[in-house]
């Protein structure tokens, strides 16, 4: 545990980055504190810069010009080396994705006695502060994504790091893993560390003591109180009254079992029916392995069901429905890499020969999704979350009857997100069936209809 | 619970000896990387060592060399047959000398018991009642060596209770085994057996010391007197009697041939060492030695008699190793250029695997870098870690080595002394492997994580022309003669590795250049494509979408297929060069030296020529230049000698066509010359020409002095005898023949004149520094086909894995509505672009750098012509073609292997 709490600050923080397609403006002239001993959450819309803030606190990335403090140290003027001892003695960082906090021949008190240093000793007590006293000699693979995330910050604490920065630390967890691990992060604060977490997560930023908003790079606002994060109004979304009997497709007792090396049968779809209807945003909602991205690439025809059938409407063949039936928008997003964020976008007007005709369109679409700024960039040069809306634009470039989408918020902010749902909505109002599967229940009140997927059964949401 | 704290100590560490099994791949490439490294730098010394030991194998295995020739020798002529040591010591001389020499071979290294020779008395031999053969006067030298009578095919009878006469004199006498023999009409001799004479047999190792008096020594020389072979004391007792008296003499002779072998050079240098010791101890009179065998010079007097002495101690083993070195020179070079080669794919390989320590590793990079690890420290946890492979690949490596020289290397021995250098560099091989490693590990590092000033700012820096100005660097060093370097210890020419510096410099700088323009036009070129369809359009937006990447690919494919095309073309220069020049100095397939008065020939099996050359002829007037003279016979010379068209702007027919004339000047061509000569002055006359038509080269020249060609027959027309320069003594005059050397050669046979010397083709090119030159361009050209394959190769995986990686974007690109062929011809074109911008950027570089070089490797300079450029056309086209198909094929390989991929499961792995 640090001895001391320790502030961190910017001023007038500038990170450019040079790219083939030419400057891109991080963070453009940032100042700001972060308080000893508190959490705080940066929050943005992805692109927003928030990454970028992280990596030049941590040392990671060196700043284009401008101050960072860390206690009484400037970071921007630090050389290699000092950077190196403040990353090893004083800012931990934690990575979004939690397997990557751990080197995998390492069990979790190994990786505390590591981050102890050679002549310390490790206290492990405080995985049981964190609720993980049991995982202690196993290897980080044992673990589950929640349990890994808050060994990772017991990491930063043993290593005595008073700053620990983490970047979107429940991004890939459910909402009961998240729980745990920002409970954690609460008894961890309170001991004295300062926490700065970039998130997109509503529940992390009610627990933040200090929220700072980045937009374009730039520092939007910075509130004591936490935010339920409605900072953008989406207006009155509007909705067809949905013909059931007319689904644009539909699947009928489906079941899909997967058989493993080594004998082991999962069964990720059990009897399951289900339509999407023209007009209509049904989603399903969900944990991880629940079964949603089977059931998406059953419907896509991507797998074939083990029972239980697949109609469409219009005489679409199942087994390799056509782009124009179903747009699908997976969580590996499938960009093409050797295209730009705009070129990709129209990319498939540009197969079916509809350029021209949808030019306009898509140009207005690029707009409405907020990647007008990084049309020119390849999708490497953009954050995941503008690539995430870059595929969704995609799927919307021509009219289709299906959309599927898994997962289209996973890396947005509130109002990203809002901006997603606006234009699937408009996709459903012009007579597209879209089925989204996501495990964020904030997104909810977006969807007309809610079917909850669990252990691969579904069933319909009574909210709803 | 977890109680309280642990013990410290870094289980990073401690686990990171073996950290790599968990990661297979890695451990492979590290373990592959190692033994490459080791069994390259292992199996140079040794194949170095054993092919040098192959060559003395061959040198040895000369008849005209053999284990005794490569021994040690001395004899000594004239000893008295009672002729003691020196005053005071009344041991005799013969049997100091045996003493001594045998205990100087029983000290010398890889030698044997010496055989003991006494050469005496050369005698007439006849028949008892003094009946000489019909044949006429006939004789024999009495000969007595150890074990002679083994080494001799005998015919009948044997060695007991007599003499061996060779069947020349048996013959001759027509005696056989019990008949007796008279030695200059005063000494019979009983035939004990006959045998083969030397004189008709093949050479063989036990006789070499004596070819001189055993073999005839000109074409037409009468057999020398055959060898007697009798016991030694026989010999002694039968030369006293036929020279009457104890102060007459025979000649003594010892041999200590080499033994062990087959030797390895090392040894042979023992041996060599040893001898040149000996050698020179015996010749120091203030020596023990240099005074028993030296025996007080090399003259010898008395009251009435005053004699000469010969004392001769040799050993062939220095020229037998002056000729292997020379030839191992030749193999040398492309040797070690193969092991630069091997060095560098074997390190590449080290690299990558350190390389992908840190990209497949990212992760674990990653947090470590956030953690606070720098490069040092990380390269040094990847250096622990790869530790235990590399020193077990490093052995694997040094053991494959050995077996791999063994099975496909030179059977003969390598050198104990290679042995424990290929175990030394296989150590330094996993010493720098670990250093590579570490190094490169250190690099990748920084490239990813590292934040320096430095590192932005060498990202700009423009590589490639600082690779072109060393390459024009190199250039200016080749053309102030840095392009053959001497070795006056070998007496050789060998080429500078700069010849293969200059065109990987040249080639890679601007491969690396043009690459860059390229993607820059097609970047602009794909702003265009907005109509096109979807293959073009992907594949010049894959092109352009990365275009570090296919800078790095296409400049790696053009510098090897440059490279490639460069050896190609250099081989091809270098063997037009030679012929053309070996085939003017020979005039055709084979070259017979005659006498200017020999007759003409008026029938042959083989189209056949007459040609007179004399150097220094003249003066060509009015300019007063000297000039050579060629008489060639106009009316045959077409058929027979050699020509090339670039010799001259016209045929050898035309030219020789206008040569023949009975009349006015005499029709002259004028070859290297300029000006225009109306006449030509020679010690004899003034003969006016005519200049009909001029050559760069011509079938006889060999010189770089003007040469005035003329029909021989049309200046005999024109001057008398006295003013026929052909008549003057220093003027050569020869038959040139075409067709096979062999067949040419016994054909010799049929001339009527008599040949005096021949000479082929293949001997004037066997000359080291071609054979070096023409072997490491081959070496060259074969590795850049190699490296070429190699990238063809990894472009095709690359291909694979990139699409396999992208698997979701071209499964939902055909949902879109690309088609399958569309998708494959989008790969061919992407590919194709690659390797075809590749080799047209690669070839046209391998060709200038050929053509710049190729002129500054002239291997005959005294010979014309100038060295000649050859560019491999054929060579081309083929491979043109070749990648073409490879670019169609490969599409359809990575677009097979693409469609293969589950996309549901890639998707659920997602989830």
């Amino acid at each position: 545990m640090p001895n001391e709490p320790v502030p961190a600050r910017c001023i007038d923080l500038v990170k450019t980055y040079r790219t083939p397609t030419g400057a891109v403006h991080a963070l453009r002239g940032v100042t700001l504190e972060f308080e000893a001993g508190a959490l705080t959450a940066v929050v943005g819309p992805s692109g927003s810069g928030k990454s970028s803030l992280l990596r030049v606190l941590t040392g990671i990335d060196r700043a284009t010009s401008g101050d960072v403090w860390v206690g009484p140290k400037n970071v921007a003027r630090a050389s290699a080396r000092g950077l190196r001892r403040l990353r090893r003695d004083t800012v931990g960082y934690v990575f979004q994705r939690p397997s990557d906090n751990f080197l995998p021949n390492l069990t979790i008190a190994e990786h505390l006695r590591l981050a102890a240093g050679s002549n310390g000793t490790a206290d492990l007590e405080i995985l049981d502060r964190l609720g993980i006293g049991h995982r202690a000699e196993h290897l980080p693979d044992e673990l589950s994504g929640g349990e890994q995330q808050r060994a990772a910050f017991a990491q930063a604490v043993v290593a005595g790091s008073a700053v620990v920065v983490a970047d979107e630390p429940t991004a890939e967890l459910d909402s009961e893993s998240s729980k745990l691990v920002m409970d954690g992060v609460r008894t961890l604060v309170n001991s004295g560390v300062t926490f700065v977490v970039a998130t997109h997560d509503g529940a992390v930023r009610r627990l933040a003591d200090e929220v700072v908003e980045l937009d374009h790079g730039r520092l939007k606002g910075a509130h004591r109180t936490p935010t339920d994060g409605r900072h953008v109004s989406g207006g009155r979304i509007g909705r067809l009254p949905v013909d059931a009997s007319d689904a644009a497709v539909s699947v009928h007792d489906l079941t899909k079992v997967f058989h493993h090396h080594g004998g082991d049968v999962v069964h990720a779809l059990e009897s399951v029916t289900f339509d999407a209807r023209p007009g209509e945003l049904v989603g399903l909602v969900g944990r991880s392995g629940s079964g949603k991205t089977t059931l998406l690439n059953v419907i896509a025809g991507w797998e074939r069901p083990t029972s239980g059938e697949v109609r469409w409407r219009d005489g679409v063949d199942a087994a390799e429905p056509p782009w124009s039936a179903v747009a699908v928008v997976p969580q590996k997003l499938g960009l093409m890499e050797e295209l730009t964020v705009e070129e990709n976008v129209a990319y498939p007007a540009r197969l079916a020969g509809r350029s021209e005709e949808r030019s306009d369109h898509i140009e207005e679409l690029i707009g409405q999704i907020g990647i007008f700024d990084l049309r020119s960039r390849y999708p490497r040069e953009a954050s995941v979350g503008e690539q995430q809306r870059t595929a969704i634009a995609r799927a919307l470039a021509v009219p289709t009857s299906v959309l599927l989408a898994d997962e289209p918020t996973a890396h947005q902010d509130a109002v990203s997100a809002e901006r997603v749902f606006a234009a699937l909505r408009r996709a459903a109002d012009a007579g597209t069936a879209v089925a989204v599967a996501t495990h964020n229940r904030e997104v909810i009140k977006y969807l007309d209809r809610v079917m909850t997927m669990k252990d691969g059964r579904l069933e319909e949401n009574p909210r709803t | 619970m977890v109680k309280g704290r642990r013990r410290a100590g870094s289980p990073l560490w401690a686990k990171a000896p073996f950290a790599l099994v968990q990661y297979p791949g890695l451990l492979a490439a590290v373990v592959v990387g190692a033994l490459l490294l080791s069994l390259v730098a292992a199996a140079f010394p040794l194949f170095l060592s054993r092919s040098e030991s192959e060559l003395l194998r061959a040198e040895i295995a000369n008849p005209t060399v053999g284990r005794f020739g490569a021994g040690l020798f001395y004899s000594v002529t004239n000893v008295g047959f009672g002729e003691p040591v020196r005053e005071g010591d009344d041991r005799l001389l013969t049997e100091a000398l045996d003493e001594a020499f045998g205990r100087i071979a029983a000290r010398g290294p890889h030698l044997g018991s010496p055989i003991r020779f006494v050469s005496g008395a050369t005698a007439q031999v006849t028949l008892p009642d003094g009946t000489s053969p019909e044949s006429g006067r006939v004789e024999g030298t009495i000969f007595s060596g150890t074990e002679a009578e083994d080494q001799v095919r005998v015919v009948s009878g044997g060695a007991e209770d007599g003499a061996l006469v060779p069947d020349l004199i048996a013959d001759a006498l027509e005696v056989e085994p019990g008949d007796t023999i008279r030695l200059d009409g005063k000494l019979d001799l009983r035939v004990a057996g006959t045998y083969e004479a030397l004189y008709s047999q093949p050479r063989s190792g036990y006789w070499s010391p004596w070819s001189e008096q055993i073999y005839p020594q000109c074409f037409d020389c009468p057999a020398p007197p055959q060898y007697i072979l009798v016991g030694p004391e026989e010999a002694i007792s039968l030369s006293r009697a036929l020279r009457e008296g104890d102060q007459q003499d025979v000649d003594h002779g010892w041999v200590a041939p080499v033994t062990g072998m087959p030797l390895d050079a090392d040894e042979a240098r023992e041996v060599r060492a040893y001898t040149e010791r000996v050698t020179a101890r015996a010749a120091e009179r203030g020596t023990r030695l240099g005074r028993l065998f030296q025996c007080c010079g090399q003259t010898f007097g008395g009251s009435f008699f005053f004699g000469r002495r010969d004392v001769e101690f040799r050993s062939g083993m220095p020229s037998v190793l002056r000729s292997v070195e020379r030839r191992a020179a030749a193999v040398e070079g492309p040797l070690r250029l193969l092991l630069i080669a091997g060095l560098g794919v074997a390190g590449a390989v080290v690299a990558a695997a350190a390389a992908f320590a840190v990209a497949g590793r990212r992760t674990e990079a990653a947090l470590l870098h956030a953690r606070g690890w720098g490069p040092v420290r990380f390269a040094a946890r990847s250096a622990v870690e790869s530790a235990i492979p590399i020193a077990l690949g490093a052995a694997v490596g040094l053991a494959a080595a050995w077996v791999l020289i063994a099975w496909l290397g030179p059977p003969a021995p390598a050198a104990a002394a290679a042995q424990a250098a290929s175990v030394t560099a296989a150590a330094a091989a996993a010493a720098a492997s670990l250093a590579i490693l570490g190094v490169v590990t250190a690099v990748s590092f920084i490239r990813a994580f590292e934040v320096h000033a430095l590192k932005r700012r060498l990202a700009w820096v423009p590589w490639e022309l600082l690779v072109i100005a060393g390459a024009l660097w190199v250039l200016s060093r080749l053309r102030a003669g840095g392009a053959v370097i001497e070795d006056p210890a070998l007496d050789i020419s060998r080429p500078s590795s700069l010849l293969l510096a200059f065109p990987v410099l040249l080639v890679a700088g601007f491969a690396i250049l043009g690459a860059r323009l390229l993607v820059a036009m097609l970047r602009r070129a794909g702003s265009g494509l907005g109509r096109s369809s979807p293959a073009p359009y992907l594949a010049v937006h894959r092109l352009t979408g990365l275009p570090g990447l296919t800078v790095l690919l296409m400049g790696a494919s053009a510098l090897c297929l440059g490279v490639f095309v460069n050896g190609q073309t250099m081989v091809g220069s270098l063997r037009a060069t030679v012929d053309a020049k070996a085939g003017v100095f020979v005039g055709a397939d084979v070259q017979v030296s005659i006498d200017y008065a020999a007759p003409e020939q008026e029938r042959f099996p083989l189209p056949i020529t007459r040609a007179t050359r004399l150097k220094y002829a003249g003066e060509l007037l009015p300019s007063g230049t000297p000039f050579d003279i060629l008489g060639v016979d106009a009316a045959t010379i077409a058929d027979a000698a050699y020509w090339d068209d670039s010799f001259a702007d016209r045929s050898l027919e035309d030219l020789a066509a206008g040569l023949a004339s009975d009349s006015g000047p005499l029709p002259a061509v004028l070859v290297q010359g300029g000006g225009e000569p109306t006449a030509i002055r020679t010690a004899q006359a003034e003969i006016p020409i005519e200049v009909v038509g001029r050559a760069d080269a011509f079938p006889g020249v060999s010189s770089d002095d003007p040469v005035v060609v003329v029909d021989a027959h049309s200046l005999e027309e024109r001057v008398d005898v006295q003013g026929n320069p052909f008549h003057s003594p220093n003027a050569r005059t020869e038959y040139w023949i075409a067709g096979d050397p062999q067949e040419a050669l016994a054909a010799v046979a049929d001339l009527e004149a008599y040949p005096l010397g021949t000479l082929t083709l293949e001997e004037v090119k066997d000359v080291p520094f071609i054979k070096a030159a023409i072997e490491t361009f081959s070496m060259l050209n074969v590795l850049g086909l190699g490296a070429a394959l190699l990238v063809v190769g990894v472009l095709v995986v690359y291909l694979q894995a990139r699409q396999r990686a992208r698997a979701v974007s071209n499964i939902l690109s055909l949902r879109m509505g690309m088609r399958v062929a569309q998708a494959r011809l989008a790969l061919a074109l992407e590919l194709g672009a690659i390797l075809i911008s590749s080799f047209v950027i690669g070839a046209s570089l391998g060709l200038v750098a050929g053509r710049l070089v190729a002129p500054l490797l002239d291997p005959l300079q005294t010979i014309p012509p100038a060295p000649l450029f050859d560019a491999p056309l054929g060579v081309l086209v083929w491979t043109a073609i070749g990648l073409v198909v490879v670019a169609a094929v490969g599409a359809w390989l990575v677009q097979r292997r693409a469609s293969a991929v589950d996309l549901g499961e890639v998707l659920r792995v997602a989830e």
